[in-house]
This record gives C-alpha cells, sequence and structure tokens, in this order.
C-alpha cells in the first residue's frame, strides 16, 4: 500500500478543544423558549396491580400543566420484543417503572407534584433470582405470554430464538450452539473442571445521565435530542410508538458525555414526547442519578456454569457452557445477550467439542441492559478463571496453556467464521514480556501485603448486523462534509472518520467537517455499539468518499478530455497521474459562486456497508449457526496485585494490556481506548456492584456504588498500553478493525489469577471485594 | 430540591438574629458540602437557607497559649496544609487530608463538618482523642462544649436550632504524647469502613502507658470515644499484647451496622487493626517529641 498521509497517525481528536474547553453541547446544555420540565413518579413495589391513580393534588399545584399516567400512553411500547408501555398500566414490574409522569415550569415543581399523586397498589408476589424464576411451573409470572412476542426487525435476524417452553414462562430467550460431541470430548479428556461463576449487576455510570428534550411541531410531528447511541434506530423505534410517519421524528444526538451500551433503549424520550403532545410545549426530561441506577437498563447479574476438559498434553478439548441471564422485568437489548454471550467462549480457543446454552430469565429487578462488553466480561471472567485452573491442573505454565490453544489466522472458529487479523499470539507475549512473566518480582511481600501476577487472553466480537449508511458532501471550498449517522460517545469516531474522508481527499484533517445523528440530515446507521463504528461506519465513510471523488473525475475528465480512472485529487487540486502541475481546481467544477456543478448539481457520495461479500452458501451457513457475521478481536492482560492479608484490600500495581485491531486508524486513540478499559476493568473486578434488596435498589449514588477513582487504578508508568504490529483487516477501512469493548474484559481474570498466585486464594465471582478476600483467607487458614 | 428563601446575614450578629427568628426552619449553609447534597435529595427542606460564608472573622487558625484555635469557617484545605496544624497536631492534618477529595476540601468547613455530624465525619475521632471544645454563639450568648459531649444521636448534636459553631479549640499535648488517626475506606476519600484516632501519653523513662484516649469513626450512630480501650492501657507497659488487647477491647466498643462499606463484623476487624495501628504509631511519635 502506498504511504498514507493522515490514516495511522495520531492526529488530535476533532472535539478534543471543545470538549476540554467546555464548549461542546451535550443534550443537557440545550433549553428552549416555553420548555417544561418533566419528571416521572416511579413504582416503590417490585410486582403490583395499579388501582386508583388520584392526580387531582398534583394537578392543582401552580405549575403543573400536566400529569399524565398509563391511560395517556401512546399506542406502541419499548424493547426489543415491544414490551415495555412507556408508562406502567395495569401492574408494575420492578421497583422504579414509571407510573406518571409530570409536566411543569420548574424542576422543583415538578418534582414536588410527584409527591403529590396518590396511587393505590395491590402487592403481587415477586421473583428476584433467575434461577429460581426460571423452574418449570414457576408461580410467579413476570409477562404472561411474553415468549411468544416477535422481535422488532432490526434483530429479527439475530439468533436469539423462541426455543422456550410454554412451563418456563420466564424464559425469554434462549439460544444453543454446539461443537463435536461434547459427552465424548469430556471422555477423552484427561482433566476435567467445573465451577459456578456469579456476577451482579453494575451500571455504566456515564458522566452524563440520560436525557431528552422533545419539541411538538406543527405537523403534528416531533424534534427529539437526546443522549442517545443509535438516533437511526430511535427515529423508527418513536415513530412506531406514536404511530407516526417515520420523518415526523426528527432525533438529534448532539455529542453524548459517555454510553458504554447504556444508552440504546429510547430512554426518556416517549416520556418527554407524550408530555410534549400533551402540553404543546418542549418538555426536557433529564434523569437524576438515582433514576440512572434504577431504571438506567444496568448491566446483567449473570451464573455462568463452566465444564471443561483438557488433555495431559495442554490442549483444551472440550467446553460446555451455561449462562443464566437475569433480565428484568422487561427485554431491554438483553435479549440479543443470549447470543452475544457466547462470542467470549468462541473466538479464541480451539476447542473440538463445544455445547452452549443460555437463557435469558425475566425477574422482577429492574431491566437489563447492554453494557460494555456485552456479556464478554462475565464469560471472560469465567472462562480465563478456567484456564488459569486447568493450566494449574495439568502443571502447565498459564500463559502457554493459552498460548498453545489460541486460534490461529484463517482458522474457522466456532461459530463458523474464519479467524483473521489475528494477533493473539503477539499481544499475549508483549504482556507477558512487560510485565516479567516467568521472572520473580521484585518483591514478594511487605508487612501485610502480598504481590502475585496474572494473565489473560481474549476474543470478542459484537452482536450486530452491519448496516451503516454515509453521505459526503464535496463544498466547493474543498471542504468535505460527512453526514453519518454514527454518535460520537467519547470513543472517538468523529476523528477516526475524519481521518479516513481526509486520507481519502487528501487533505488535511481539519477541512472535513461532520454532521452526525440528526435523522433529518443524516443517513441510517444501527448503532454505535458493539466494537463497530470504525469498521462499519468507517467502511462506509470511504465507500461515500469514493463515490463523491468518482462523480468528481468524471466531471473533470469530460472538461479536460481525459479518462476518469486518469485522475487524482490533491489537497483541492486535480491532477492528472503523473503530471505534477494542477489541472484544475476542486472549486472549477462547480458553477461561479460554488452553489453546486452544472449538470449534476450537488456533489454527493454515498456508501453503504453490509458486511463481508459472502457467497450464498457461506452467508447460510453462518447466518444459520449465529445469526451475525463479523470480525473479531483480540487481545492479552498481564498485571501485578498487592493483597493485604488483614484487611482484604487488593491493589492494582501495575497493568499492561495488548489488542489487535487490524491497522490502527489513529494509534494514540487506541491506546486511550485501552487506557479507560483499565479503569472499567478494575472497577468491575473490585469495587463496582448495584446491591438489589426485594428488588430495591439500596446504593444509586456515587457514594455507595463505588467507581474507583484516579487513585485506584495504576497510572503513567505503571501501565502500558500496546499495539501489536497491526495486521490489516481485509474487510476493514484501510485494514482497520475494532476493538473498544475488548479492553475491559480481561482485566478481572487476570486480578483473580494475581490473587491466586500472592496468597493461593481463588476467587471465582465478581466483584472480588475486600471482605470476600478477606473471607477467602480465613477459610482457607480454617 | 425543594424551593427556598436564601439569607445572606453579614455578620455573626445578623445571622445569630436570623437564627432566633426562623428557628427549626432554616438551615446554615457554609461549605455546602453535606448542605447541598441532603437539599438536592430533598432529604432536608428548610424554609431559609442562611448563608454564612460572607460573616467576617470565623476564618483562621491560632496559635493560643494552651491550645490551637482554629475558626468555623476555616476551610478543610486550609487546616490540610496549615504549618500550625502540622507542627502541634499532625493527626489532624492527616485527617484533612483523606477527608474526601481536593475539590470538596477547598470548599468544606470545619464547623460545617462537625455541625452536620455525621458519624463517619474525618475530623470528630481526633478531635474527641485529644480533648477538644467546640465554641457556639447564639442571640443570647455563647457556651463551651467537649467534642465528646457534643455528638447525641445519628446526625444530630447539641447544638440548638439558634446556635451556630464558631471555633473549635484543641488543648496542646503535653510532653511525651503523640497522636495518629487512619480511616481505613473502600476508596480513597471514601467514607470510612472504620476510623480510629489515638492519642497516647507516655511515662519515657519507665516505657509506661500514662494515659490513652481512642475514638472511633464510622461504626454508630456518633462518633465513639472507646473509653474501656482507653481505660485497659492506663499504667500498663507499652507491649505487642497489650496493644492487641485494647483493639479487641475497641471492637467491641464499636457499634457498627451493616451497609456497603462493610459487615458488622469486617467493621470490627478493622477497628481492631486500626487502634492497634494507630496506638503504635501514637507511641511511636511519643517517643520522638
Amino acid at each position: 500500500m502506498d504511504e498514507l498521509s493522515t490514516v495511522g497517525k495520531s492526529v488530535p481528536r476533532v472535539d478534543g478543544t471543545e470538549k476540554v474547553t467546555g464548549t461542546a453541547k451535550f443534550t443537557n446544555d440545550f433549553a428552549l423558549p416555553r420548555m417544561l420540565y418533566g419528571k416521572v413518579l416511579r413504582s416503590p413495589y417490585p410486582h403490583a396491580r395499579i388501582g386508583r391513580i388520584d392526580v387531582s393534588q398534583a394537578s392543582k399545584l401552580p405549575g403543573v400543566k400536566a400529569v399524565l399516567t398509563g391511560k395517556d400512553n401512546p399506542e406502541g411500547r419499548m424493547g426489543v420484543v415491544l414490551d415495555r408501555p412507556i408508562v406502567a398500566e395495569d401492574e408494575v414490574r420492578f421497583v422504579g417503572e414509571a407510573v406518571a409522569l409530570v409536566a411543569a415550569e420548574s424542576l422543583e415543581v415538578a418534582e414536588e407534584a410527584l409527591d403529590l399523586i396518590d396511587v393505590e397498589y395491590e402487592e403481587l408476589p415477586a421473583i428476584f433470582d433467575a434461577e429460581e424464576a426460571m423452574k418449570p411451573h414457576s408461580e410467579v409470572v413476570v409477562q404472561p405470554g411474553h415468549h411468544l412476542l416477535p422481535s422488532i426487525p432490526a434483530y429479527a435476524g439475530h439468533n436469539i430464538s423462541f426455543a422456550t417452553a410454554e412451563e418456563t414462562p420466564n424464559v425469554y430467550r434462549a439460544f444453543h450452539i454446539e461443537e463435536g460431541d461434547i459427552e465424548q470430548g469430556f471422555r477423552e479428556s484427561d482433566v476435567v473442571l467445573e465451577n459456578r461463576f456469579v456476577f451482579t449487576r453494575t451500571q455504566h455510570c456515564a458522566m452524563e445521565p440520560h436525557c431528552a428534550m422533545a419539541r411538538p411541531e406543527p405537523d403534528g410531528g416531533f424534534t427529539v435530542w437526546a443522549s442517545e447511541q443509535h438516533p437511526s434506530e430511535a427515529q423508527l423505534f418513536l415513530s412506531r410508538i406514536f404511530k407516526l410517519p417515520v420523518p415526523k421524528v426528527r432525533v438529534i444526538a448532539p455529542y453524548i458525555g459517555g454510553a458504554f451500551g447504556g444508552k440504546l433503549f429510547v430512554m426518556g424520550m416517549p416520556w418527554a414526547m407524550m408530555l410534549a403532545r400533551r402540553t404543546g410545549r418542549p418538555v426536557k426530561v433529564v434523569y437524576s442519578r438515582e433514576e440512572v441506577f434504577v431504571d438506567g437498563y444496568s448491566d446483567v447479574p449473570v451464573v455462568i456454569y463452566i465444564k471443561d476438559g483438557v488433555k495431559k498434553d495442554g490442549r483444551l478439548w472440550a467446553r460446555s457452557v451455561k449462562a443464566v441471564i437475569n433480565c428484568g422485568a422487561y427485554s431491554g437489548r438483553v435479549l440479543l445477550l443470549t447470543g452475544s454471550m457466547v462470542m467470549g467462549a468462541t473466538v479464541n480457543y480451539r476447542i473440538p467439542h463445544f455445547w452452549w446454552d443460555s437463557y435469558c430469565v425475566a425477574t422482577n429487578e429492574p431491566v437489563s441492559g447492554s453494557f460494555r462488553g456485552f456479556g464478554g466480561v462475565q464469560l471472560i471472567h469465567a472462562v480465563e478463571s478456567q484456564m488459569d485452573m486447568l493450566a494449574r491442573a495439568i502443571g502447565m505454565d498459564a500463559y502457554k496453556f493459552r498460548r498453545m490453544n489460541l486460534y490461529k489466522e484463517g482458522e474457522i472458529n466456532l461459530l463458523g467464521q474464519p479467524t483473521h487479523a489475528v494477533e493473539a499470539e503477539e499481544c499475549l507475549d508483549k504482556v507477558a514480556e512487560w510485565i516479567g512473566w516467568g521472572k520473580k518480582p521484585e518483591k514478594r511481600e511487605e508487612g501485610p501485603w502480598r504481590i502475585g501476577r496474572g494473565i489473560s487472553a481474549q476474543g470478542k466480537g459484537g452482536l450486530v448486523s452491519p448496516y451503516s449508511l454515509a453521505d459526503v458532501k464535496v463544498h466547493f471550498d474543498g471542504t468535505i462534509e460527512i453526514r453519518h449517522g454514527a454518535t460520537e460517545v467519547g470513543q472517538g469516531c468523529n476523528t477516526i472518520l475524519s481521518q479516513i474522508a481526509a486520507e481519502e481527499f487528501q487533505i488535511p484533517v481539519g477541512k472535513v467537517r461532520q454532521i452526525s445523528g440528526d435523522t433529518a440530515v443524516t443517513p441510517y446507521d444501527i448503532t454505535s455499539t458493539a466494537n463497530l463504528t470504525t469498521f462499519n461506519t468507517g467502511n462506509t465513510v470511504r465507500r461515500a468518499c469514493q463515490d463523491a471523488k468518482r462523480q468528481i473525475f468524471e466531471i473533470a475528465a469530460e472538461r479536460l478530455k481525459v479518462k476518469a480512472e486518469d485522475l487524482e485529487l490533491k489537497d483541492g487540486l486535480i491532477y492528472t497521474r503523473g503530471k505534477t502541475e494542477a489541472a484544475l481546481k476542486l472549486g472549477d467544477i462547480f458553477v461561479p459562486g460554488g452553489g453546486g456543478t452544472a449538470k449534476r448539481g450537488e456533489i454527493i457520495g454515498h456508501g453503504v456497508y453490509m458486511g463481508r461479500d459472502l457467497s450464498k452458501e457461506e452467508r447460510e451457513r453462518i447466518l444459520k449457526k449465529f445469526g451475525v457475521d463479523y470480525m473479531f478481536c483480540h487481545g492479552a492482560c498481564a498485571l501485578e496485585v498487592a493483597v493485604n492479608t488483614e484487611t482484604g484490600e487488593v491493589k492494582v500495581l501495575r497493568i499492561a494490556q495488548c489488542h489487535d485491531m487490524g491497522t490502527p486508524i489513529n494509534p494514540q486513540a487506541c491506546e486511550a481506548q485501552i487506557d479507560s478499559g483499565n479503569g472499567f476493568g478494575v472497577g468491575r473486578a473490585l469495587y463496582e456492584e448495584i446491591v438489589i434488596e426485594n428488588g430495591v435498589t439500596v446504593n444509586p449514588n456515587f457514594v455507595d456504588y463505588k467507581i474507583p477513582s484516579m487513585l485506584e487504578v495504576p497510572l503513567g508508568a505503571e501501565v502500558s498500553s500496546m499495539l501489536p504490529a497491526g495486521v490489516p483487516h481485509e474487510d476493514g477501512p484501510y485494514g482497520g478493525k475494532g476493538f473498544g469493548e475488548s479492553t475491559n474484559c480481561g482485566i478481572s481474570p487476570a486480578i483473580a489469577g494475581a490473587l491466586y498466585d500472592a496468597v493461593g486464594i481463588r476467587m471465582l465471582d465478581l466483584p472480588i471485594t475486600r471482605e470476600r478476600v478477606l473471607g477467602a483467607l480465613k477459610a482457607r487458614a480454617r | 430540591m425543594r424551593p427556598f428563601e436564601y439569607l445572606a446575614p453579614k455578620d455573626l450578629d445578623e445571622a445569630c438574629s436570623l437564627l432566633s427568628k426562623h428557628r427549626d426552619e432554616a438551615k446554615i449553609l457554609s461549605g455546602g458540602q453535606s448542605l447541598v447534597a441532603l437539599l438536592r435529595q430533598r432529604l432536608v427542606s428548610p424554609a431559609y437557607v442562611i448563608d454564612i460564608r460572607r460573616v467576617p472573622g470565623l476564618d483562621y487558625i491560632r496559635e493560643d497559649k494552651d491550645g490551637l484555635s482554629i475558626g468555623a469557617l476555616t476551610t478543610h484545605r486550609t487546616v490540610e496544609i496549615s504549618p500550625a496544624v502540622a507542627k502541634r497536631f499532625p493527626m489532624l492534618a492527616e485527617a484533612e487530608h483523606r477527608l474526601a477529595h481536593r475539590q470538596v476540601r477547598n470548599w468544606g468547613t470545619i464547623g460545617g463538618n462537625l455541625s452536620h455530624a455525621d458519624p463517619g465525619g474525618d475530623l470528630a475521632p481526633s478531635l474527641m482523642a485529644l480533648g477538644a471544645e467546640v465554641k457556639v454563639v447564639s442571640a443570647k450568648g455563647k457556651r463551651t462544649i467537649p467534642v465528646v459531649e457534643f455528638f447525641t444521636d445519628y446526625m444530630v448534636t447539641v447544638i440548638e436550632p439558634d446556635e451556630i459553631m464558631v471555633e473549635v479549640s484543641i488543648p496542646y499535648l503535653k510532653a511525651g504524647s503523640g497522636g495518629a488517626y487512619h480511616k481505613e475506606s473502600i476508596r480513597a476519600g471514601d467514607r470510612p469502613i472504620a476510623s480510629v484516632a489515638a492519642v497516647v501519653s507516655l511515662d519515657g523513662k519507665a516505657g509506661i502507658i500514662r494515659s490513652a484516649r481512642i475514638a472511633l469513626g464510622g461504626v454508630g450512630l456518633t462518633p465513639i470515644l472507646a473509653k474501656e480501650a482507653g481505660k485497659s492501657l492506663a499504667g500498663k507497659k507499652a507491649t505487642a499484647a497489650v496493644v492487641l488487647e485494647a483493639g479487641a477491647i475497641a471492637a467491641r466498643e464499636a457499634q457498627p451496622t451493616a451497609d456497603v462499606e462493610g459487615s458488622v463484623e469486617y467493621k470490627r476487624h478493622i477497628v481492631g487493626l486500626l487502634t492497634r495501628d494507630m496506638l503504635n504509631l501514637a507511641m511511636a511519635r511519643a517517643q520522638s517529641k
């Protein structure tokens, strides 16, 4: 490939100055004239029948403009299977479900009005434990008949089967995949090891809480500004819910202050729209932090049973997994997790005999959602903890054992898809070398502290069918305007996409402008999730650029009487190949004044990416097996911890991660993604846990829910975020692929391994709190 | 947050007269680091908020003849970096250093912290162990209250609705005395799992503990003076065994409840460890004087 000018360079973020200086605008920064404030009354019961709702006192409060209940609901519902009413109707099914809405002239009045709404509840029996709820003939059925509901179109292709039975009505979805003969696999294994891992609920804790502002339009439609990761899908959701023609709902997602999978559910938007429709005025709904914890579609509690067989020579021989996923009261996006989670066990290691069952089970806990890693954190923790224990059982080094079982380039993985652009071995080697794997640490103990090291490897993909569109408009002054439906959630996509366009047009990044996430202007993009924006939207933008260049060259070729394919573009000048002097300025092909071109009008290139080109046969095989054809990323983590044997406290002292990402479009941005994964991973491993007692969230705030601060994670020279050499992905833009979700998945098992190395205890469940560590130390001493 | 009337008295007299007028209906705002959170969560809904930040003469650290006096409006950060505090009471500077984060310490005041009376507050244990007093004033006059008598129940103090805290005074340690404080917390700057302050006075030549005062934070409805643990050390030779025993007694004197910071057993366990460590550190400091 020719030397690239912009792609592959660590150019500064295009949104950096705005964000650092505080001029970047997020949804909550916007206000409209005559805007009202919306608030939500939420259920105090996990399961109850709603009786009379008396809103008369609240309605009388000066400044209150509307009080709405489930009776005022629009026709449609929310969720992947459209099961959640916008406001609860006959029953509430979790603590925190919306029961009534208020719009008022001020936030204070709206909050006051909530206290004046009188709701009669008749409590019903509730169920919280997913394993309990999935037993046949459960006495509590969260939503009778739920398993018969079909998925909405965007997710219909995903392999989330309906293989659930009448006698287990709380099992919303089940997913199965197998390879070889699992029983034979275990019979042939020299060592078989089985464990149960339990994971509690965690929150994304995006800095910006969920927020939506809806303005009613004179034509009966709405404009909605929202902190939302998939504006294109949101538009479709909302038009279905309100039975409006699609273009009558315009969704605008400005900068988003963090999402991590938590802003995918049209959250807050239908409430703002209901209130706007009733009052005829703009309404803004901003979640409090407490509301984010209670109804922010937190990560799922999961129980994983895993049984592994291994040969004495180190070959992984059989693996069976059963995952029970606590979906909460409504479908959220977690139905997809039954399939998504499997990637953590199927794309990294070669295993001849494999069996997978996952179940998404309804309970009366808050609705679960997707979370950076989408099941990867939990599954990779279980798998990698097993890898440590298996290596030990056969007397092999944990690093060598992993390395010998990694898939190599071209091998077909357990999802039936090829391993490609894989640098898993190099990643593992790099982190092992950095941490000094195999060498003794400088010190093993100091006072009550003991030092240990751990390592992990991991593979992941993302469960979203690629489908992204983008337009690229060429202005006569040489500015390139990208219109894409992805969202800048902080991951840096606007910078990456600018670099791709700058490369295509051979211009500085500063000559590229973005319009993103506005459904009136920007084309469809399935979501900014699942590692896919660089890969999908990147490909799409590149194709749109090429389409625009083709149009330019056709016009110029006619003018210059040369062949279009002999033309080149650089810095706004058109060259005939081989000539050093420009033949035309880009502006020359426009009419004087620059409004457009004479024959073609505006130069707008269109791009579309819908995944790899597959033969019909190949596509059918892959879709039958898994539902989504995708790219996979691989990585490794090594770290060192100190454990206080008196208090149980665990500190991560040093940490290294390395991830393959094809050709990195912006190496520094990639390193920053890895850095951010460290904080996420350490938090999940050691600190974070939403405590729910009888359906009630006990710690919905940043005092009681412990996110590690800068003081709890290693920094500076104690951190190494590495990239391997960079094997280009043949289908990625400039060889790039995504990887951001992987960076928080391998940390907890490495910490668990380091703990074992330091003090000889094996912690299976997360989070590994100091009290649990102390308990395990005491149990071992007995 | 519920609406309230905001009042900003210019001096102490005006503040006192506003308080005597509005009494229970008013809340005092100083740094706002505790009150604003309570207002936002609507845990308190006063009709009046009396902002005393502009009241002059309450922001000082003064080395008096018998002790150190700190004005109630002095910020945590000022105390943390004060040379006088570092010289006289390093344990207090250490407590301040781990109190929340610097942004909070830049705003929060010592008077606000004590009046808020969170049982996990970082200052009360040290002040109790050091035998400090607080001065409060009202339109009717002033009074002095030992910190050990200041807290009566969960977030309740002996301060009357018309009173304002104006000063904290701490008697200097005698020769051969030393103090130490540590908070064990899940994250740096968090509320404590448990915190322990110890002040020990040694009979230098004989290696005998003349007296010891131990105070506990975050393990009861109020900060707790662990009297029995302190008493158990008086007159004893400072051995590892008596220190451990004092820790065990302090753990029994603690009255923790289970919460996200830890279980009852774990908090007691931490009280025992910290008591041991703080006694040892306090004695080492006492000997170095």
